[in-house]
């Protein structure tokens, strides 16, 4: 039973590697990936084309996307009752203090900087759903 | 400060005004008094000793013009006496010679005025004689009867000069002039029968009434006279003021408005910068960062398959990769640091640098680097961007120094309103040809020439130029003294903390 993931970020290079990284048969993770802010909000929703989409465990997000940033769009969860809770691990290309503090302030559950290699971005996303995710699904597993 | 202060006027109030004037800073273009004001400012103990805001010349001006007026009052007094001589039986010929008198003293003090106006003492010394000398006039005169009793006007027209305008207090004094002919005649009619009992032994004819409230309407109008001068240095004076924080209020306000719209460019060009460095950081390293990644996914995964030389290659594509990502983010690193507003304050350095290394210690305990921390001052400056530069200087120290023999010692010293840090530390050191460039961007060693433990050391050459730029936005300095095996002693000048503060509150 592996958990799903919504990755948001507008690099497909480091969507491609997100996807790899987590399709060993042994990863916890399904990963689902879109690219533009108006697309996690569709996937999220359930909306067409994401009718079938399951509920993520958590979302992974990049700051900055084509269509509006990280903040905007934690504003917009927020004010879903369904989504308020969903943990968010936003990601930053710049790691801006600046950046952080906004992140912060529209409710995001971590803000960090895009890691430089496949090891620290594996334990970065592992241990953020240990942390903010996981017992989520324990308790909706006993459920 | 005792070049300035002339003989004998240090306590005047009117100098220490002139002084504080004199300090207002000058607000360049806006601020230029004019040559007339410039003058006027000068703490020169004739002018100011005397009457605030005059110029020397004023000064002279104002001592004679007050002695004539003195002797010119006498003029119509003497008349008044001579005309009312016969009816009051006043001996003009005891009177003549000490009006002369003091009439003489008078002219000989207004021409001698220059010599003598710079001093607020003589004015003071004349007046006691001067008091004396009209005192036996008025003996003469009549004594008691003849010369009080008008003088009771002269606190009405004092009080308007003070309060009204100089036409105001001649219209004073008139009406009062003509109030007491009016009660003269009233007495001399009849109609009006006199109270005192000591007016009752002497009843003026006519003319004795006549004379009375000509000498009357005479006097007066010399106290009118005098007192509007005294209430036009006052209202000189007051405009003088006025005008003075007007021009000042101006110049502020102007320096403001100007200081406004610099502020307003600056956020605007500080605002297209950002996007600037927003578009940098998507463009370059968000691919840079994807390269780095499928480049490291691939050396995990395909590892075992590839050939040496392809390891090799691929290593060198992690490692390339690794060192743009890097230079980009010291560069935005050093963009956010440096644009970022901070309200400078007073920084304790102790505390800087115990933060710095509450963030090293994962390197100091690998490397079991012993650090020394001396007593540290506090500084004046802006608290995020000191504690770079002292995480930088510091993070460079533990970075270059030999694994387990390796000792940095941080101290500091106060110099001439200044504080000096020392960082120094006993690592590879660095060739005196070095010591200008490690502080320009992208300078660095070259890596080859600087291994520690047979390792090469990797950078961007973006720290030290960031340390640079700080400490010389704080108006300080920054430079190396080492020698290649001789380990570093990194200097940092800055602004000391007290002397920031003594200087704002004198």
């Amino acid at each position: 039973m592996t958990v799903p993931v919504l990755i948001v970020d507008d690099n497909a290079g480091f969507l491609r590697v997100v996807r790899s990284l987590f399709a060993e048969p042994a990863s916890p993770f399904t990963v689902y990936t879109v690219e533009t802010g108006a697309e996690a909000l569709a996937f999220l929703a359930r909306l067409p084309p994401f009718t079938d989409a399951p509920r993520p465990a958590f979302v992974v997000l990049d700051f900055r996307l084509p269509d509006m940033n990280a903040p905007a769009i934690l504003g917009r969860l927020a004010a879903q009752a369904d989504l308020a809770t969903l943990p968010v691990l936003v990601l930053s290309q710049a790691g801006w203090e600046s950046e952080a503090a906004e992140a912060a302030a529209a409710g995001a559950t971590r803000f960090r900087a895009k890691p430089s290699g496949v090891r620290a971005l594996h334990d970065l996303v592992v241990d953020f759903w240990k942390e903010h995710a996981h017992g989520d699904v324990d308790s909706a597993d006993r459920g | 400060m005792a070049r300035d202060e002339p003989l004998g006027v240090t306590t005047s109030p009117a100098w220490r005004w002139n002084r504080r004037a004199a300090e207002i800073p000058d607000l360049g273009g806006h601020g230029t008094p004019t040559p007339r004001r410039e003058a006027r400012v000068q703490p020169d103990g004739a002018a100011s000793a005397t009457w605030p805001g005059l110029e020397p010349a004023e000064v002279v001006t104002e001592a004679r013009r007050s002695m004539l007026m003195a002797a010119a009052a006498l003029v119509p007094y003497l008349a008044c006496a001579w005309l009312a001589a016969d009816e009051f039986g006043i001996r003009m010929r005891q009177v003549v010679p000490v009006f002369a008198g003091v009439v003489a003293v008078d002219l000989a003090l207004a021409a001698s005025a220059p010599l003598w106006s710079s001093s607020r003492l003589m004015g003071v010394i004349y007046g006691c004689p001067q008091v004396l000398m009209l005192t036996v006039l008025l003996y003469f005169l009549g004594g008691l009867r003849a010369g009080f009793l008008v003088l009771i006007y002269a606190v009405t027209i004092f009080r308007t000069a003070v309060l009204g305008s100089a036409a105001a207090v001649f219209v004073t004094a008139n009406v009062a002039a003509l109030a007491f002919a009016a009660l003269a005649f009233l007495e001399v009619s009849g109609s009006l029968p006199s109270q005192a009992t000591f007016a009752l032994a002497w009843q003026p004819g006519p003319g004795q009434a006549a004379t009375m409230g000509f000498a009357t309407w005479a006097v007066l109008n010399l106290v009118a006279w005098y007192a509007s001068r005294c209430g036009y240095q006052l209202r000189h004076f007051a405009a003088e003021l006025q005008d003075r924080v007007s021009e000042r209020t101006a110049a502020l306000t102007a320096a403001n408005a100007e200081l406004g719209d610099k502020a307003k460019a600056l956020e605007e060009k500080q605002a297209e910068l950002r996007t600037v460095v927003d578009a940098v950081t998507h463009e370059l390293k968000n691919p840079t960062n994807a390269i780095l990644l499928t480049a490291d996914l691939l050396r995990e995964r395909e590892h075992a398959a590839l050939s040496a030389e392809g390891r090799e290659d691929l290593e060198r594509i992690v490692r390339l990769a690794a060192g743009t990502e890097d230079m980009i983010r010291d560069l935005l690193r050093l963009f956010e640091i440096t644009s970022a507003f901070e309200a400078p304050g007073r920084v304790d350095l102790g505390v800087l640098v115990s933060q710095a290394l509450d963030n090293l210690k994962t390197q100091v305990a690998a490397k079991q680097v012993q650090v020394h921390v001396g007593a540290l001052p506090a500084v004046w400056g802006q608290p995020r961007k000191l504690g770079h530069v002292v995480t930088n200087l510091l993070g460079n120290a533990v970075k270059y120094v030999p694994r387990g023999r390796g000792r940095v010692e941080v101290t500091a010293q106060p110099t001439e309103g200044a504080v000096l840090l020392r960082v120094q530390d006993n690592g590879i050191g660095i060739r005196q040809a070095y010591h200008q460039r490690i502080f320009e961007l992208f300078r660095r060693v070259p890596a080859e020439e600087q291994r520690v433990d047979g390792v090469e050391v990797a950078g961007t050459g973006v720290g030290l130029a960031v340390v640079k730029r700080i400490v010389e936005a704080h108006a300080g300095t920054v430079w190396v003294e080492s020698q290649p095996g001789a380990g570093s002693r990194f200097y940092v000048r800055l602004p000391a903390a007290e002397n920031r503060l003594a200087s704002r509150h004198p």
